[in-house]
């Protein structure tokens, strides 16, 4: 068994329910959220998030306003939805559900 | 010394180096590439461009900075190889199952072009194995199992030249059937229409500058027409390509034998021609091995570069190969006229060789004998030219060529007659051609025609000789036989049997003035009175009148 591959795939399912939880806190423009996935180790190449991120918006649970940056090229300010927030919820309660079911099957051994 | 450019990423412009930029491109491309060709890859190729910039920026830190290979990389190692994107998508391709996203399973439509990331030799191979979507070991052992019979390496040759390379990844893709997809389909249809309606327009401005706007119906209705006309037309278009394709590929490989082997295989049939090849046959008339090959040469230039340019013509059409490379045409139009200046060189000079004419007589001097009859015996050497090349020289003669050292010709016979006072005379004429008249005088005089004779018994070879040296200059070999009134000339038919058909002719003049004497059934007797010839066998009689032969 390749322990970095199967942790690899139990990140990967991750990934929406935890951007939606980074934007759900604050505006947040890709940079930031790279930064935080970085910090949780999430994410292994930036070029992921990309396509994630279009996806998301394009189903509705994530909208962007463009910002001009002194430093660099323009942001693209990414902002949840209502159906982000209720789909972010969900996600959430889901995940609690699981680690609290798993977490008994691994206690009971 | 570096080469930089100045470019413009999400805005921002850069200095960078040219190697960084081809990196930072192929990079850009194989993203694209590998997010296929929907709406969001756009945003997506935007965005991660942006980011991309983002850094670079960084790294900069206000100051001008050129951007070089090992940012590039450095970024790109950041950002992940699209197998790595990849491996965290699929999980997430398959949970979203979503039909307008998902790639339709059968490829697109191919398009035939070398593979040079899985070449042995050209890449030819494994380019028509990913058109025909198998494995490239079949083509190839194909390929070494049609080596033997010599053709396969002169195919792959022309499939080398014909086939474009696959250079950029669009055109690997191609290669190996893009993908297609909805959005793919839509766009491309959109694209088609927008061409369509542009073209229309373009049009109605030339022909029609007083309506503007929508297209009319009978222009929709023509535009109908045209294309239907048009996909029939690439129809044949296809059928027409691989007609000439094959055509072209059975004359590539009648051909090529009669440039290279020793006897070609489809010329034996031909009556006269059988046992002698190409390079033999220019043997006979060709002094030097030299003008030979470079008459060959020529020729193979004259006809093959047309067989060729059809072939490669043929192939385009059927794989649908949209290349033009005009270093092609250019190089094979040269080698063609090259070519046919070589041939009309080499065939003027080989003009030149016949241009005059000579002829020798020489007469035999008979010994005197008693009687009033001759006879001529004509001593068969057919073992001579047994297993011989043999070419139809004249209508009713053969010319055999031995390899080693002489050419054998029929003389033919002629009669003449004399006063009834004169003696028995023979005498050999002999012709021949040159590029002077002294060459042609000397090579008649080359020509041998050995005799012998016994009393009145006169036995002649039945072919003549000269020197293979002297090549064949269109040599003539005539036997003239005086008769003097009121004797009589006897022919062994025996050897007539054998060569009368060739050798004798009867003289009509003859015929008048002889008189007829019938010795015994085994010798020709001249009858006047009936006009014709008559020779007497045991058990055959043959006529002759005039040039017919009859067996009864």
């Amino acid at each position: 068994m390749n322990i970095d591959k199967t942790k690899a795939q139990m990140k990967k399912g991750l990934l929406e329910m935890v951007i939606l939880n980074i934007i759900e806190k604050g505006e947040a423009y890709a940079s930031d959220i790279i930064q935080s996935l970085k910090e949780a180790d999430l994410l292994v190449v930036e070029g992921t998030l990309y396509p994630l991120l279009t996806r998301l918006k394009n189903e509705g649970m994530l909208e962007y306003r463009w910002e001009e940056s002194k430093s660099g090229p323009p942001r693209k300010y990414y902002t949840i939805t209502e159906i982000g927030r209720k789909t972010a919820g969900e996600l959430v309660e889901g995940w609690q559900e699981m680690v609290a079911a798993i977490d008994l099957i691994i206690k009971k051994n | 010394m570096k080469k930089n450019l100045r470019v413009n990423i999400s805005g921002i412009i850069f200095n960078i180096d040219e190697d960084a930029h081809i990196a930072l491109k192929n990079y850009l491309d194989r993203l694209r590439l590998h997010f296929g060709n929907g709406n969001s890859t756009d945003e997506i190729i935007t965005d991660i461009e942006s980011r991309m910039a983002e850094m670079f920026q960084q790294k900069a830190n206000g100051s001008d900075l050129i951007i070089d290979l090992n940012m590039v990389n450095q970024a790109i190692k950041a950002m992940g190889e699209p197998g790595e994107i990849e491996g965290e998508e699929t999980a997430e391709d398959e949970s979203n199952y979503n039909p307008k996203d998902n790639y339709y399973s059968e490829a697109g439509k191919r398009r035939l072009y070398r593979d040079s990331d899985q070449k042995i030799v050209g890449g030819v191979s494994s380019g028509l194995a990913n058109y025909f979507n198998i494995d490239p070991i079949w083509i190839r052992l194909a390929f070494v199992i049609l080596t033997f019979s010599g053709m396969s390496i002169l195919v792959y040759i022309i499939l080398w030249i014909v086939i474009p390379e696959a250079k950029t990844t669009a055109q690997k893709l191609e290669m190996r059937g893009e993908p297609i997809n909805i959005d793919n389909i839509e766009k491309s249809i959109k694209d088609e229409l927008n061409d369509i309606s542009n073209r229309m327009k373009d049009i109605k401005n030339r022909h029609f500058k007083k309506k503007s706007g929508e297209l009319t119906i009978f222009e929709k209705i023509a535009h109908v027409i045209v294309r239907i006309i048009a996909g029939i037309f690439r129809f044949f278009a296809f059928g027409i390509g691989i007609f000439f394709a094959i055509l072209s590929l059975i004359l590539i490989v009648m051909l090529v034998p009669t440039f290279f082997s020793s006897s070609v295989f489809w010329l034996n049939h031909i009556p006269g021609f059988h046992l002698i090849s190409l390079s033999g046959a220019l043997a006979l008339v060709m002094e030097s091995p030299y003008d030979i090959n470079l008459f060959l040469t020529a020729l193979a230039m004259v006809l093959f570069v047309p067989l060729v340019a059809l072939l490669y013509n043929g192939i385009k059409v059927i794989f649908n190969i949209r290349y033009r490379n005009h270093a092609i045409g250019i190089a094979l139009s040269t080698i063609w006229i090259t070519g046919l200046v070589l041939l009309i060189y080499t065939t003027t000079k080989l003009a030149n060789a016949f241009d005059r004419e000579a002829m020798v007589e020489e007469p035999i001097n008979l010994s005197a004998f008693e009687g009033d009859t001759l006879r001529i015996s004509l001593k068969n050497l057919n073992t001579l030219t047994e297993g011989l090349p043999i070419v139809k020289a004249q209508s009713d003669q053969y010319l055999f060529c031995s390899d080693e050292q002489y050419y054998y010709l029929n003389p033919t016979i002629n009669t003449e007659i004399l006063d009834s006072n004169a003696q028995f005379s023979i005498s050999i004429r002999k012709q021949s051609r040159g590029e002077t008249h002294l060459i042609a005088q000397q090579n008649a005089e080359e020509i041998q025609l050995p005799f012998q004779q016994n009393d009145s018994l006169i036995t002649l070879s039945s072919y003549c000789y000269w020197p293979i040296k002297q090549q064949f200059r269109a040599q003539k070999v005539e036997l003239i036989i005086g008769i003097p009134q009121g004797k009589t000339l006897l022919i062994d038919p025996q050897i007539m049997q054998n060569e009368l058909e060739n050798n004798f002719q009867t003289n009509a003049d003859m015929l008048e003035k002889c008189e007829s004497t019938k010795k015994n059934h085994q010798y020709i007797y001249i009858d006047k009175n009936r006009d014709h010839v008559i020779i007497h066998n045991k058990n055959r009689r043959i006529e002759i009148l005039d040039d017919e032969i009859d067996l009864n």
